[in-house]
């Protein structure tokens, strides 16, 4: 009989194929777990300042897969050369905003009450402390912001830290 | 023999022992895992549906291998499987009480098919993001473990039928 020989070498390969499948399926969820617990920095996608509620609104981004809470905002305000306002900082503002996984959360930030609009020039440096769900640690992202630039750039600060870092190899 | 004796316990004991770890093991493995305590209720579950088809196709294949060899098989015992009246069965040949057992398994055989064809159509709707939700990767894991005694009973049942086939054609030429 040379048909159910053929049939059981068929059967065969397709267990075979099979097993292959659910060891790679066991595989896969296993390492999807892994990845997703893996928790991510924020990143600050977006910054725009809103004149009516005198707030500055951040779009910000979570990569990984874990949720990530911010638990206090502060900033350092400085005035650009249009500005009359004088520079103050205010800090340990407590927030409770949840980023969640591979979404982009609007994140608002106060401005000190009765103080002028921005203007020109202004620089706000906003420092978020953020927690994750693994561990009791407290993580900070901070954020510069230039008005009237449309996306974050370099503050004052870390150009001229730049050039001194430049001068001191040259010597 | 009172030597003996002890040995014998002492391995009884070594043996439950490695039962009750081996159980414990597979306890907390399904427990931390959602996905293999799934894959374990698929496989379970279908095997107790598979059960019937199993034995019932393996049967047929073992007779029909016997019958085909020319050696002695128990007629009454091969009569009762089909589940007809007995004043029916008793005229007819060896190779229609095969094909009247087979038939009666038709049904149950069936009833399996959609059964996994329908386990099969809910997974792959969460594949495809049809349904959007976490139940997917469970309902995935369910579907393998419903497929391991899905492909033996596959198996027996392309088996059974090809040793019939031949069965058959030796009969006619005969």
């Amino acid at each position: 009989m040379k048909k159910p020989a053929s049939i059981l070498v068929g059967i065969t390969i397709l267990a075979l194929v099979l097993g292959w499948v659910i060891g790679g399926f066991f595989t896969s969820t296993n390492v999807s777990k892994v990845l997703a617990s893996i928790p991510a920095s924020p990143i600050v996608v977006d910054a725009k300042y809103n004149k009516t509620n005198h707030t500055i609104e951040y779009s910000m981004l979570n990569p990984g897969g874990t949720t990530l809470t911010i638990v206090q905002e502060s900033f350092v305000f400085q005035p650009g050369k249009e500005s009359k306002e004088k520079s103050y900082i205010v800090s340990n503002i407590p927030v409770n905003v949840k980023l969640l996984p591979g979404i982009v959360t609007k994140v608002e930030l106060k401005l000190k009450e009765g103080t002028e609009a921005l203007h020109f020039g202004d620089v706000v440096l906003a420092t978020f402390t953020y927690t994750h769900p693994l561990s009791p640690d407290l993580y900070t992202v901070v954020h510069p912001f230039t008005m009237g630039q449309a996306k974050s750039s370099t503050p004052r600060g870390r150009k001229t830290g730049s050039k001194k870092q430049v001068g001191g190899k040259k010597k | 023999m009172r030597g003996e004796r002890t040995l014998w316990w002492i391995f009884f004991i070594i043996f439950i022992a490695f039962l009750v770890l081996g159980a414990l093991f597979f306890a907390a493995t399904i427990i931390e895992n959602p996905v293999a305590a799934s894959f374990f209720l698929g496989l379970t579950g279908f095997w107790l549906f598979a059960n019937r088809l199993i034995f019932g196709f393996a049967g047929i294949t073992n007779t029909a291998h016997t019958i085909a060899k020319g050696e002695e098989v128990d007629r009454d015992k091969l009569a009762e499987q089909s589940r007809e009246p007995v004043e029916r069965v008793k005229d007819l040949s060896l190779v229609s009480l095969l094909i009247l057992w087979r038939n009666f398994l038709e049904p149950y055989r069936y009833a399996y098919y959609l059964a996994f064809f329908l386990t099969f159509v809910i997974s792959m709707l969460f594949q495809l993001n049809i349904i959007q939700s976490y139940v997917g990767v469970v309902a995935k894991g369910f579907m393998f473990g419903a497929s391991v005694p899905t492909l033996i009973v596959l198996g027996l049942d392309i088996f059974s039928r090809a040793y019939m086939v031949e069965l058959v054609k030796l009969a006619v030429e005969k």
